[in-house]
Parts: structure tokens; sequence; C-alpha cells
């Protein structure tokens, strides 16, 4: 080894440049492939639970006939489920509403080994919607505050205290958990923000009289319902938002800015005309990922928003706009979270178990997938 | 920088040259541009606004939180109930340390019978399966054969009475001919499904037993399988018989033992008795001082009932009612003096218990005949030293324990952060004790972080520095696609999947030298530090591979031109350069582990015990709680505003502050990072 | 390239034998029509050809994007981190040895090979283990060894005695002449048989221009030299020969006097005297 530092007095051999450690080649060709091996592992970690929820989902939202979906999988909200025996000894398995009916039909009829699953029949209309709602209350609400601080931060603002103190909010709120998310949720939300009512709640926080009504402005909470969950959502995404629309800003070139207030245009037209268009491919893929870590969320519409069993959808429920935003709604993960921990389990759960985990995650990782190709796409086309 | 700025465009205008000044309307001095830019910044103040407001949730439940703890445990202390849990301790204990030298004793006595005790436990799992196998006959000849005993019992009340039963007759005989066909089917189903694998995979599956023994349990398992089989099959009797004659025989040898685990149940019994006694009274002390507590709240609420009351009647009733409630102290000295008088008598019964237990803890064997009885004694050693000091200690404690002591102020703290019980909804008293949760949190974390991070920084370094091209383009993404992966269906693998495979992985023989292993749980901390580690490793990832990606090229370019090979370029240039976003990462995905709430509440067990670390690293095999998990698990069970609810809020702040604290340990690396 | 299993067999013999008459020993590198192309059928490099001489500065001098350091960076195989890039014709060899030959391992032809980059990077480490670098991946861990080769090399780029009482500060610390310095330290640690340095003074002010001028001076009686530059007057500083390249052709090499006061092309008289580049 030593005689590699001494080359610079060795004669010239014959071919001097020949490979030396053959050994330490191998050695090269095993750690890359230790490292290689290692990245595959985690892929291969993903294949396998992926193959096995597919494997086991697929059966319960396809079928061979057509028209080869479970509609009732996809219309229904989540029931119970009855299974029983009939005294001739014929196997029956049907949802609740059924079950009393055909009970009603026939009257003394013996049953025998009779079992109660609960929330394992019917399907998952309900959570779809919930989780649909939730989400879309809570883009609305994030991408509206993010895209403006976004531009704040990116377009007008200098650099100080201010700045600063942003920044570090920003990156202090995505690093909390989001349990805590939910708590705070809880707290706000649902205890506390204001409301306008004509009789409010003796345990507000306190209560204005709105001038010349008979209303008042109540500080006493929301409750537990939509509204909350998708506020609390937009606030735990707020990070995610408004650091994806900043780089999207960022990539515009600064001699599109430029170029319009050189032609006379004011801060706001420049902004409104010749950055937000260019930016908005970006932010569009932003808001896409922000679905996505948003409608996979549990933790956080476990206080402020969810409820394992509702009879009727939303609209259903509700008589105006306003009390369509203050139910509490069914939703996807906190279902998955119900069916999977909080009901005994048995093989007749099992069904609705992989189902709605199938669906659920194809749902996300399918936004997931927009997110990326949107991205992609975007980079390819646009150049400048 | 403004460029329409009204106010810098305030030059005298003339005639020829063109108005500079700007257009548009102005409210207060400010133009139409600077309220765009206001209400930009106002949003974007929303930032700080968030983060002050979530210091201010969880802060105020804080504060309300520790003076109400504070109150609680001195009402605890007033109560007696603090005196009374000294002897509960060393009573816990000595259960702690009999219970072991059972486990002992039994292990002994059960070793000499052990192949018959594996062909019964096959049997009875055999059984078991077979009947759910062939559960529809069984269930109809169930029926059968009740009606045909109803009938039976029918004709016997008849039978001289009335002969024209002839029919009930005939139809009994129908059944019975129905009730043979079934034995028929029952006896083929329950064939076929011995003769199929599935039936035999139990634990253990049998595997120690011989060819026989397998055909002759084969045998005496059809011969049961049925719901009438009145009596046991022979050879299952004989051996049922062996095993009973075998434990007899053996536990004659360990006469002597079973009689010190006899002694060594009564000793405690004074105690036992005296610990019984104070309970009961400490439980009606803590219930006066509760009720004298809410008394004023109560009245109030009567007094208000009765001024809402219309009827006279309706209020004299909530007068009275207002009336009746006590306002008056309890008087605390009298209540207590009942745990004064039982100091010397307790003394005495400790000073007897601790002679009379070290007696015959040393008349237990030294050393188990087989290795589950040596390891249960090795156990109860250990025990015994616990039990000792339990008794040594809460002996002084009792001697010097003051009703009216002050609980300091600090304690309402310190019994949180340290504590090491978390009871809630208890009808003896509730305590909040961080620790049992802290450290689930901590193990778990603690897990996912060694497993997650040799994989995901391994497999950054090879995407980002040795992968070709093409493949980078594949594995980056679909390792970042992982993450996105929602919690709540990684618990639901691991509650239905990944716990029952970890468990059978962990019973393989060869892989028993792996701590823990074999495990009995399914949901444990390693189950929850795996998935854990699973999801956090495209965070890890994502952040190690950026990290990578910011070492200037120039740095592998020098190296190579060094001739240095590409491994050696990457791991003495491009790792030790990106190592602070390499440390940082790792802190990220802490933060990111610590807060996970779905995977630990669905797979850690939630078990509320502090792991127990004397099995070293075999602790992992164990179930915990976690602090995120106990907020999810018990936050919508409880009123809003009780203890119990301000308490799930302080745990809620914990995890902030680790959050926060965790982030900013990871700047302060990455500013290093930035400097070079 | 040749990949004739009987050929690899024999290589060195085969070719000493041939060409150990028309190869005189002082010469280092020989570049035989070489096209060099990043992109297939693009060719940068079109049939350059020449010859560089042991213990001599030579340098390459052309306006932006004709090729120089492109041909620079075939010395020491450095293009092959490009995945398209390559020679499509011809050959270079260094002491004799067809450097794309199958049996040349590229980490070996690196060590012999040094190079010097534009922008003076050293690596995050300390002054020592920069310089230490160059052993410590050949396997050297004797500290004795290191210590020794570390005050040489540090003497002879003339920054010890700048630097001998903070070997153990970062190497980020230094100037940028002094960190110039340092990689050239750190090359010349390892014992190249020749040294190639790209613009090695463009990023530097003129003051440590002039050091590491000095330093390349003094180099060259132990090393074989070849510096791409734009700088023209330190190509008539330094260079004991210059070579011209324009649009990816060598129009033209010779002493450096001779390049400078009596050049042969009409185009190296344009871009010397300011004409165009």
């Amino acid at each position: 080894m030593s005689e590699a530092a001494d080359i610079g007095e060795a004669a010239v051999s014959e071919n001097p440049f020949a490979a030396r450690r053959l050994g330490h080649r191998r050695r090269e060709k095993g750690v890359s492939l230790v490292l290689r091996l290692a990245a595959y592992f985690i892929l291969g970690c993903a294949f396998y639970i992926f193959i096995d929820i597919i494997a086991k989902g697929a059966p319960v939202v396809f079928k061979a006939a057509p028209p080869f979906v479970n509609t009732e999988f996809f219309t229904k909200s989540p029931e119970t489920l009855m299974t029983f025996e009939t005294a001739d000894g014929v196997f029956h398995k049907m949802n609740f509403p059924e079950y009393s009916r055909f009970k009603e039909k026939n009257p003394g009829l013996e049953i025998v080994e009779e079992h109660s699953h609960a929330f394992s029949g019917g399907g998952i209309f309900g959570p779809l919607v919930g989780t649909a709602l939730l989400t879309g209350i809570c883009i609305v609400v994030a991408f509206f505050i993010g895209l403006t601080t976004a531009i704040y931060l990116n377009e007008y603002s200098s650099k100080g205290r201010f700045m600063d103190a942003i920044r570090l909010a920003i990156m202090n709120l995505a690093g909390v958990p989001s349990v805590v998310y939910g708590l705070f949720g809880l707290g706000l939300f649902c205890l506390v923000a204001p409301v306008i009512t004509t009789d409010p709640k003796a345990d507000a926080l306190f209560t204005l009289r709105i001038l010349f009504t008979d209303r008042y402005l109540s500080f006493q909470g929301w409750g537990t319902c939509m509204l909350a969950g998708g506020f609390t959502l937009a606030v735990m995404i707020l990070p995610v938002i408004i650091t994806a629309c900043e780089e999207s800003l960022k990539a515009i070139p600064s001699g599109f800015r430029e170029a319009s207030l050189a032609l006379g245009a004011t801060k706001w037209q420049t902004i409104a005309k010749s950055v937000i268009p260019y930016a908005f491919p970006g932010m569009l893929t932003a808001s896409v990922l922000g679905i996505t870590r948003v409608a996979g969320e549990t933790a956080p519409i476990m206080f402020t928003a969810a409820l394992s069993h509702k009879d009727k959808l939303p609209w259903e429920a509700a008589d105006s706009l306003g009390g369509f935003f203050a139910q509490s709604v069914q939703a996807m993960p906190y279902h998955i979270y119900t069916v999977a921990a909080r009901i005994p389990q048995s093989e007749y759960t099992k069904p609705m178990q992989y189902g709605s985990v199938f669906v659920f995650l194809l749902l996300v990782m399918g936004f997931a997938g927009l997110s990326v190709f949107l991205r992609i796409h975007y980079r390819k086309k646009i150049k400048w | 920088m403004n460029e329409s700025d009204p106010t810098v465009a305030e030059s005298a205008p003339t005639n020829a040259a063109p108005s500079f000044r700007g257009r548009g309307f102005r409210i207060f001095g400010l133009g139409l541009q600077d309220a765009i830019r206001y209400f930009f910044g106002g949003n974007a103040s929303l930032a700080i606004i968030l983060v002050l407001l979530i210091c201010f949730f969880l802060g105020r439940e804080g504060i309300l939180f520790f003076p109400s703890h504070l109150r609680g445990l001195q009402d605890y202390r007033s109560a007696g109930q603090e005196f009374v849990d000294c002897l509960g301790e060393q009573i816990d204990t000595h259960t702690a340390f009999y219970s072991s030298a059972n486990i002992a004793y039994f292990a002994e006595v059960n070793e000499s019978s052990r192949e018959e005790d594996e062909i019964l436990r096959v049997v009875r799992g055999l059984l078991a399966n077979t009947e759910a196998a062939c559960r529809k006959s069984w269930h109809l000849l169930k029926r059968k054969l009740d009606e045909v005993s109803r009938m039976d019992a029918a004709l016997a009340d008849l039978e001289a009475a009335d002969p024209a039963r002839a029919d009930l007759v005939a139809k009994r005989e129908a059944r019975q001919a129905e009730i043979e066909a079934l034995r028929a089917t029952l006896r083929t189903e329950a064939e076929a499904a011995l003769a199929g694998k599935e039936v035999w995979k139990l634990g253990g599956d049998g595997r120690g037993l011989s060819k026989e023994d397998r055909e002759r349990i084969r045998e005496a398992v059809l011969f049961q399988a049925g719901p009438d089989a009145k009596e046991e099959h022979p050879w299952l009797a004989e051996v049922k018989k062996r095993s009973r004659e075998k434990k007899a025989s053996s536990s004659e040898g360990l006469v002597g033992f079973k009689e010190t685990l006899k002694e060594i149940q009564d000793a405690i019994r004074p105690m036992r008795s005296l610990h019984g006694d104070l309970r009961k009274l400490a439980m009606e002390n803590r219930a006066a001082i509760n009720s004298y507590v809410t008394a004023p709240a109560r009245r109030a609420a009567m007094l208000e009932g009765a001024a809402k009351a219309q009827d006279p009647a309706e209020k004299a009733r909530f007068q009275a009612e207002a009336d009746k409630v006590v306002l008056v102290a309890p008087d605390l000295v009298a209540m207590n003096a009942p745990f004064y008088g039982a100091v010397p008598k307790h003394g005495e019964l400790s000073v007897a218990l601790l002679g009379e237990m070290r007696k015959l803890q040393a008349a237990l064997p030294e050393d188990g005949g087989n290795e589950r009885a040596k390891e249960a004694l090795r156990r109860s050693e250990t025990l015994f030293k616990r039990f000792e000091g339990a008794v040594e200690r809460n002996r002084g404690k009792v001697g010097q324990w003051r009703h009216d002591r002050r609980v300091p102020a600090l304690s309402s703290l310190t019994s949180f952060v340290f504590g090491k019980q978390w009871i809630t909804n208890s009808s003896w008293n509730d305590f909040y004790g961080l620790l049992p949760l802290f450290s689930g949190s901590f193990l778990i974390a603690t897990i996912a972080l060694v497993v997650s991070v040799p994989f995901s920084v391994a497999a950054a370094i090879y995407v980002n520095q040795l992968a070709p091209r093409r493949e980078q383009n594949f594995v980056k993404p679909a390792i970042e696609f992982i993450g996105a992966i929602p919690s709540v269906v990684l618990g639901f693998f691991g509650i239905v999947v990944f716990g029952e495979a970890l468990r059978a992985v962990s019973q393989i023989e060869w892989l028993s030298w792996v701590p823990g292993f074999p495990m009995t749980e399914r949901l444990t901390i390693l189950n929850a530090g795996l998935l854990l580690a699973f999801m956090s490793a495209p965070t890890i990832f994502t952040l190690v591979e950026d990290a990578l990606e910011n070492v200037p090229a120039a740095f592998a370019e020098n190296s190579l031109a060094m001739g240095a090979s590409k491994l050696q370029t990457v791991f003495r240039v491009i790792v030790p350069t990106a190592m602070s976003g390499v440390i940082a990462a790792i802190l990220l995905g802490f933060g990111r582990i610590i807060g996970e709430t779905m995977v630990v509440l669905l797979v850690a067990g939630n078990k509320i015990k502090i792991p127990d670390f004397s099995e070293g690293i075999g602790v992992i095999a164990q179930p915990a709680h976690t602090m995120t998990g106990i907020i999810a698990q018990e936050l919508p069970e409880v009123d809003s505003g009780s203890l119990h609810w301000r308490a799930l809020f302080i745990v809620g702040m914990v995890l902030f502050v680790i959050a926060l604290a965790v982030n900013y340990a990871a700047q302060q690396v990455l500013k290093r990072f930035h400097k070079i | 390239m040749m990949s004739d299993p009987e050929s690899q067999q024999t290589l060195s013999p085969n070719r000493k034998g041939a060409e150990a008459p028309a190869v005189p020993s002082d010469i280092v590198i020989e570049v035989d029509d070489v096209h060099f192309h990043y992109l297939k059928g693009r060719d940068i490099l079109r049939g350059v050809s020449m010859e560089i001489r042991r213990g001599e500065v030579t340098a390459f001098i052309g306006p932006s994007g004709c090729g120089k350091t492109t041909l620079l960076r075939c010395f020491n195989r450095m293009n092959d981190l490009i995945p398209t890039a390559g020679i499509s014709k011809g050959e270079i060899r260094i002491l004799g040895t067809d450097i794309h030959h199958p049996r040349v391992d590229v980490i070996e032809l690196r060590k012999h090979v040094g190079m010097v980059f534009q922008k003076y990077n050293p690596f995050p480490k300390s002054i020592y283990e920069n310089v230490a670098y160059g052993l410590r991946i050949q396997g050297i861990r004797d500290r004795g060894k290191l210590d020794e080769v570390v005050e040489e090399s540090l003497r002879f780029a003339g920054l010890w005695e700048e630097v001998k009482d903070r070997l153990d500060a970062s190497g980020l610390g230094l100037s940028g002449g002094q960190q110039q310095r340092l990689c050239i330290a750190r090359t010349i640690a390892v014992r190249p048989k020749v040294i190639l340095m790209d613009e090695p003074c463009s990023a530097l002010d003129p003051i440590s221009t002039a050091t590491v001028e000095e330093l390349i001076t003094r180099l060259k009686k132990e090393f074989t030299i070849v510096i791409v530059t734009h700088n023209m007057q330190q190509a008539t500083r330094i260079s004991d020969r210059t070579a011209f390249f324009y649009l990816g052709e060598l129009i033209e090499m010779d002493r450096t006097t001779t390049i400078f006061n009596n050049p042969s092309k009409k185009q190296t008289e344009d871009y010397i005297s300011g004409r165009f580049g």
C-alpha cells in the first residue's frame, strides 16, 4: 500500500494505470449493493402492504358480474350487519333494516346463532361524503390564507423582524403533532369561536350585542361540526400550502415582474396579471398535495368534526346553509379507525375493513399520484 | 420600491410635463396599493397569531390544571388515602413475589406431565377448530338433540296417561333417524376437516408429538366432535389420568415448596385485613371531602332552580334541597384519627411480616428443575428485594404521615411530570403521571428511529449518489409516494396483518435469540415502532436526500480528480459535508414519530404502565401507551373543563413543547450546515 | 477502443515494443487525432493531436467554448462523469499507455494525473485532512508518514509558514489564494506525474494570482503541468509551450515565445492581438 505514495519516484511501469486493489473494487460493489437493497427494502415493504390491501379489498369493491362494481358499497352508509341462522339451518347475512323487515315478515321464526356486527354492513357513502366536505372546506380556507401569505412573503415583504417572525411561526407550525392541532381546534373552533345568535349560551367566553338588532355575537364555539374540522385541518395544512405556493412564486423569473412594472403597472396589477397566472400550476399542485395530506388525517377531526355513526347524509339532515355546516360528519379515516379498533372483530367485519381501506388508499394515493403528475407535467411544459 | 406611491410623486405639476401624481382613492393617507399590501400582510401574520393561539389554548388549560391537581393531591392526603396506599404498596409487592414463586411451583409440577398436557392442549384446540369447521351440522345436530330430549321429557310426563301420543313417538323416531344421519354427516365433515392442514395449525402445531400420538389424537377428536359425545374417548381419559397422576406424584416431592407458598400467602393476611378496613374509611373520608368541595356549586344550582321555578311548591322543594346541602367542613382530625391509631399496629405487623417472609424466602428452593421454574425463581428473588424495600420504606412513611401537612405547590408539577401512574375514572383516586405515557412514546420513537435511520439514510445515499438516473427517477418518487399513505391505514395494517405476522415470526425457534422473542402479544411496542419506522422512512429519506443534493458538485469532482473511488468520495467527502443535514433530518423524523397518533393508538397495545425494563431490550415485546394515543383515546370521553380533560391538554402541551424543541434543535444544526 | 482479449494480455510489451523508438521519453501525454463529443454525433473536439513534454508548463488558450477545458478533462477522464460524453475517435496516451484501454483503471489514472479546478474547493475538513485526503483514500494510516507528506506538500505549496499553527482549522477559513494553494498542495500530496489546471487563477485577486503563478513555476521542476487559461499574459508569464484552440480544433502549438511573437497562423495572431475572443 505504501508504494502508492512513492509513485513519483517509481519507474514507469508497464501499465502504470492498472487497477491495483481488486478486492477493494469488490467491496465497493458490495457496499453499493447493500445501500441499494436498503432502498428496495423500503419499497418492498410498501409493495407488500399495497398488495395485501388490494388483494383483500378489491374483491369487496369489485365483482365479476356487471356493473363490476359493488354499487351498494358506494351508495350506502355504514350499518349494522346481522348474521343468523334460521331453524332450518339456513344462514342469513343482512343489514339491520332488512333484518327488521325480515323479522316482521316472518313472525314466529326461530332464529339461532344470531350475531350483530356494528358498522360491518352497508357501504361507505357517508364517510366518503364527509371526507370530501371536510377536505373541501379545508382546502378553500387553507388555500386562501396560504396563497395570500405566500404572496406577501414573496412579493411584498422586505427582510425584517416581522418576516423572521412569520417564517419562524410557519416553521414551527409545520412540526406540531396533528393531535395537538386536534386539541387546538377543539379549544378554539368548537368551544370559543364566535357565532351570531339570538340566544347565546351561558357558558360562552363572552357575548356582544350587535347594535340595533336582537342578535348577539357570542363566543361560544361552533360545537363539533364539519366547519370546525375543516378549519382545524386548514390550520394544520397551512405551512405546507404556504411553502408550496411560495416556491411556485419564487420560480417565476423576476424579469416578469420588472417588465410589468416597467410598463407602468401597479404592484397589484403586476402580481395579478404577470405572476399568479404563471405560478398557478404550481399552486394547483400544492393544493392537491394538501388534499392528500389532509384526507388521511384522523387525529385533528376526531374531537372536532367526526362521528362514527350517522343515519342521514349531511344534506338530508340540514334545513339551512348554516345548519349544513354546523353538523358533524362521518369521515373515511375515522370510519377506518372505528372498524379497525373500536368494534369487536369477526370474519364479517373484514370485508368492510378491507373495502374501506382499499377505497381510501386508492383515493389518497390517487391524489398523491396526481400531484406528482402535475408537478412533472408543468415542469416539462413551462420553460423560461 | 413603491412605484405608484402617491407621496413620492408630490412634485408640482406643470401644464407641459406629464403628471406623475398617483391616481386613485386614498383613505387616511392609504392608497389602494397600500390597502392590498396590508391585506396580504394581515393574512401572513395569521401564522404568528396561530402559534400564539395554540400556546394560549394549551397554556390556559395548563394554568387551570395545576391548581386543581394540587387540590386533588391535598385531598388525597387529607382523606388518608395516601396512608392506605402505603400499605397497598407493601401488599402489591408481596403479591408480585408470591405469584412469581407460584409460577415456579407450577412449572415444576407440570414439568412431569408435559407430554400429556401437550396432547390435551392439542386436542382441545383441534376440537374447537373442527367444531368451527363443521359449525352448521354441529348446531343442527345440537338442536335436534335438544328437541329429542324435550320430546323425551314430554313423553315421560304423559307416558301412562295418553296412549294417543303415538304420533309423538313416531315423530321422535323420525328425529332420531335424522340425528343418526346428521351424526354421519358430521363425522365425514370432521374427518375432512381433520385431513386438511388448516385445522392442525394451532399454536405449536403438536410438532413435538409422535406419529402414533397424532393418529390417536385424530381418532379421539373424531370421537368427541359431536355435541352429544357423552363419555370421553378412553385413550383421552387415560392420558388425562396419567397427567393427573404424574402431577400428583411430582407434587409429592414438592410438598415443602407448596407448604412454603401457603405460608407466604398466610403471612400477609393480617396486613391485608388492616389495609381493607382502613381503605373503607379512607374512601368514606374522600367522599365527604368531595361532597364538601362541590357543595357550594350544588347549593347554588338548587337556589337558581328555586329562583326560576314558577310553582311555589316546586320553589319550596328546591329551597329545602338547597338548605340540605351541608356547607360545614368535614372534621379532618376526627376522620383521620383511626389512621394515627393504626400506626403502631402497622409497625408491628410490618416487622413481623418482614421477619416471617425472610424465613420463608430462604425456605424456597434454590434452583428450579426446568427453565421456566428457574426463570420464575430468579425473578422472584428480585421481586423479594423489591418487597423488602417497599415494606421498609412504607413503614417509615406511615410513621411520619400527617394528614394536615400541606402538599407543596411544586409537587403539583412534579407529580405530573414524574408520576408513575396514569389512572383515571377510578373510584379510589385519579393519578395523572406522565411517565408511563412518556416512556411509551419515547421507546416507540427510539425503536422507530433505530430501524428507520439506517434504511432511509442508506437509501438516500444510494438514490442520490450511486443510482443511475433512470433508477433515480423511479425510486425517489416511489419512496416519497410512501409518505402519502395515511397513518390510519398503516395502523389498520398493523392491527390486522402485521401484528399477527410479527408474533408468528417471533415464534420461529432459531430467532429466539432476538430480545423479546417469542412474543405473546400482538400489539406491542415493537409492532408500533416498526410501523412508525416505515412511516418515517420517506420523511428522513427526503430530507437526507435534499441535504446530499445540496452538497456542491465541486466537492465530488475534486475528490474524484484526486483518484478517489465513487464510494470513497461519498463516504469521506459528501456524507460528512451533509452531516448536519442528516442529523437535522433525523431530529425532524423523531419529531414526526413522537407526534404520530393513529398508528400508536391502534397498534401499541394501549396499556398504561411503565414498560418493565428489567427484561432489557426485551421490553419491546410489551404493550404500552403513548402521549398522543392517550389524548386521542380519552379526550372524546371526558367532560370539558374537568381535571382529566385539562390533564390531557397538558399532555398535548408537552407534545407541543417537544415538537418546538426538536424543530429548534434541527434549525440550529442546519444553521451550522449553511455556514460551511 | 480495443477490447480484444488477446491485445489486453499483451498490452504493455507490445505497446512499449512498438512505440519505444517513436516516443522519446520526455513526452508524457500524446494526443492522437482525438474527436470528442458530449452528445453522440456532435463532436466538440475535432482531430486534435499534440504532445506534452515532461517538466514543462503547457498552456491551452482560446476563446470560450473552443474545447480546451474539454481536452484537459479528457486527460484524467473526468468526462467519464457525463454519461453521454465520450471519445469518438483517436486516442490519448499518457506515459505511453492508452488511457481508454480496458485494463486502465480510471482511479489509478487520476492518482497519476491530478487536477486543480477553477473554483478553489477545499473539502469542509481541517487543513491537515485536506492535504492528507489523497493518501488516506489510498489506505495510508501511518500518522508519521502522513505528517511528513502533509508538511512537505504544504511547504512546497508555500503555505506551510502561513498555516503550520492551525493545521486543525477548517480549510474553508483561509483566504481565496490560500485555499487555491491548499488545493494544489492537496493535489501534489499524492505525487502525480501530471497536474492539470483549469483556470486556477480566474477566481483570485491579482496578488493571490501572483503567488499561485509563482508556485506553478516552482512546480514544473517536479511535475508536468497543463494549464487552461483565459489570460494571455499569464500564459506568457508561466508557460513554456502554448496551444491555441479554436472551434474544437488545435490551430497551433509551439513554444510560447513563438506563439506570441511570431505565430504561423492568422487566427492565432488575430486572437492574441485581441481581435476576437
